[in-house]
């Protein structure tokens, strides 16, 4: 599902921000990736989700070589994927059911089609009662569940969350973990970076450690 | 509970500005274009005296003012012949010097003339050049002692009448390029202002395309309302203007030459104004490409 074959990417500096990755993770894996900061984490999903290119090597993602992929198509490979933030990037002056709706409203579904599916996904993130609230207005967690929801509505292939927990509390953050496990279960493939070692550890998941821009660890 | 619209006062702030620079640039173009009227009014006094000497026949005189027709720049010739302007004459002195209006002697002196218009579709700046070609094409005719038409003055008002032109362009120019420049940056800061739902919409897969239309949309109404505002403005200025010109300063006699931009300009001032809002935000709403700048770390 996702591949990466002698991937470079070395910004103006020059920052070598990743040497030499080599990596593959199948379809329904659910997989970590850690390191410390500056590591090249986020700097790997950029890759994945099509905001920046690499220097040079081979990334293929859900079909597309993003090598090669072409401006205008980039939205379409975008609608494939499911990309989830520290800082949950919802839009504040929309209710949560606005925001789980936007994918889909992207795409061009009917009104009757999308309500179902949003109502149905927010069943599955534990905020339907929440639909008509906005964002400010409910807690940190709730409004990561809701970007996660916003990120699976349309049933991506690959799942990308870059510090999913970074702003959340232990508990809050086994309650994402456990909903990202779930996600996965029903056949996404979820790859999340974070800095929370001790989390890691608990959940005996196949883990990617990045140092300098190279891979020194892989637990598969 | 609905967050507050922070997007309004915005929203209110940009429509202001730009309605702004759309009444100082209406305006200025009001402003010049009645300036030019009063300058083409004024320059219509232009006349022309050609002085016929005593023994011209009357063939002699028709060729004349043939000659003048042909040239396509008069609009009128009179003939003030010998005996009027001796009548006229005789009118205009006989207050101040009685003697001199029965001297019959220095009457004959008087010689009949040709009073010419010129046209009037000759602007001010060329009315001394056109009337230079036509005196010495006329001093070259048999029959014509003299050509007349207070050189000096007219040169002078020609002279003015580009200063004031050119004045006016360069004013015009610099006004359009300021509220451009304004309004540019009152419709970046609106666009800024929805920098988050770009974000995200890049994220979750819309296209350029649709990530523009609304901008262009919400552009375009700005254009529109906001040309139409001006020039509902600049109507309103021109209606008190030109009552205080006319109650005020009527011995200045313009209060009929004072004129509104033609309904074509106002169409086309509103066209040009949804036009300008439209591409404005087209071009302040480029990639912004950055989903992942939170995740950054400085
Ligand atoms: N646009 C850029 N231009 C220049 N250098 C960059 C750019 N983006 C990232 N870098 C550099 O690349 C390296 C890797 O950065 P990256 O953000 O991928 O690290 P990270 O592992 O996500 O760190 P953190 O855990 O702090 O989020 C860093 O040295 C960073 O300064
Ligand atoms: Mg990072």
């Amino acid at each position: 599902m996702i591949e990466f074959s002698h991937v470079y990417k070395t910004y103006p500096g020059p920052v070598h921000a990743l040497k030499n990755i080599d990596l593959k993770i199948d379809k329904g894996e659910f997989v970590f990736l850690t390191g410390p900061s500056g590591a090249g984490k986020t700097t790997l999903f950029k890759m994945i989700s099509a905001y920046d290119v690499a220097t040079s090597g081979g990334v293929n993602v859900a079909g597309y070589d993003l090598a090669e992929i072409k401006d205008g198509q980039i939205p379409f490979y975008r609608r494939k994927i499911g990309v989830i933030f520290q800082d949950f990037k919802l839009l504040k002056d929309r209710t949560i059911f606005e925001n789980v709706a936007l994918p889909l409203q992207i795409r061009g579904d009917k009104t009757p089609a999308i309500q179902r599916r949003v109502y149905e996904v927010l069943e599955q993130v534990g905020l339907a009662h929440k639909h008509d609230q906005y964002p400010e207005f409910v807690s940190g967690g709730e409004q990561q569940r809701t970007a996660i929801a916003r990120a699976i509505i349309h049933q991506p292939g690959v799942l990308i969350a870059d510090e999913p927990t970074g702003n959340l509390d232990p508990r809050l953050s086994e309650e994402i973990m456990d909903l990202l496990e779930r996600v996965c279960s029903q056949g996404t493939t979820v790859f999340v970076a974070t800095h929370d070692h001790e989390m890691v550890k608990r959940r005996r998941k196949r883990t990617l450690e990045l140092k300098e821009g190279m891979i020194v660890g892989d637990t598969k | 509970m609905r967050p507050p619209q922070k997007n309004f006062a915005l929203k209110l702030t940009t429509l202001i500005v730009v309605t702004a620079c759309f009444v100082v640039i209406g305006a200025s173009l009001l402003v010049s274009k009645n300036f030019r009227n009063i300058l083409t009014l004024w320059g219509e006094d232009v006349q022309m005296t050609v002085y016929l000497s005593s023994d011209l026949s009357e063939q002699g005189r028709q060729d004349i003012e043939q000659y003048l027709k042909d040239s396509g720049q008069v609009s009128d010739v009179q003939l003030v012949s010998q005996e009027k302007a001796l009548s006229d004459f005789r009118v205009q002195l006989a207050s101040y010097a009685p003697d001199i209006s029965k001297d019959e002697e220095l009457l004959k002196l008087i010689p009949a003339s040709l009073q010419v218009k010129l046209a009037s579709n000759i602007p001010a700046s060329e009315q001394s050049k056109v009337l230079q070609n036509l005196a010495s094409g006329l001093k070259a005719k048999q029959g014509v002692d003299d050509v007349g038409y207070g050189q000096d003055w007219v040169e002078k008002y020609a002279a003015f009448v580009s200063a004031i032109e050119i004045t006016l362009q360069v004013v015009g120019i610099v006004i359009v390029l300021a509220s451009m420049f304004v309004m540019s940056n009152a419709i970046r800061a609106s666009v800024q202002a929805h920098r988050d739902e770009i974000v995200v919409l890049e994220m979750i897969g819309a296209t350029t395309s649709m990530i523009r239309k609304p901008f262009l949309k919400e552009g375009a109404l700005l254009g529109v309302v906001s040309s139409t505002l001006a020039v509902g403005l600049c109507y309103g200025l021109y209606v008190g203007l030109k009552s205080l010109v006319v109650q005020r300063l009527s011995f200045l006699q313009l209060g009929e030459h004072l004129t509104f931009i033609s309904p074509v300009s106002v169409v086309i001032v509103i066209i040009g104004g949804t036009a300008m809002g439209a591409l404005g935000s087209y071009l302040c709403v480029r990639k912004i490409n950055d989903g992942w700048a939170a995740s950054q770390r400085a």
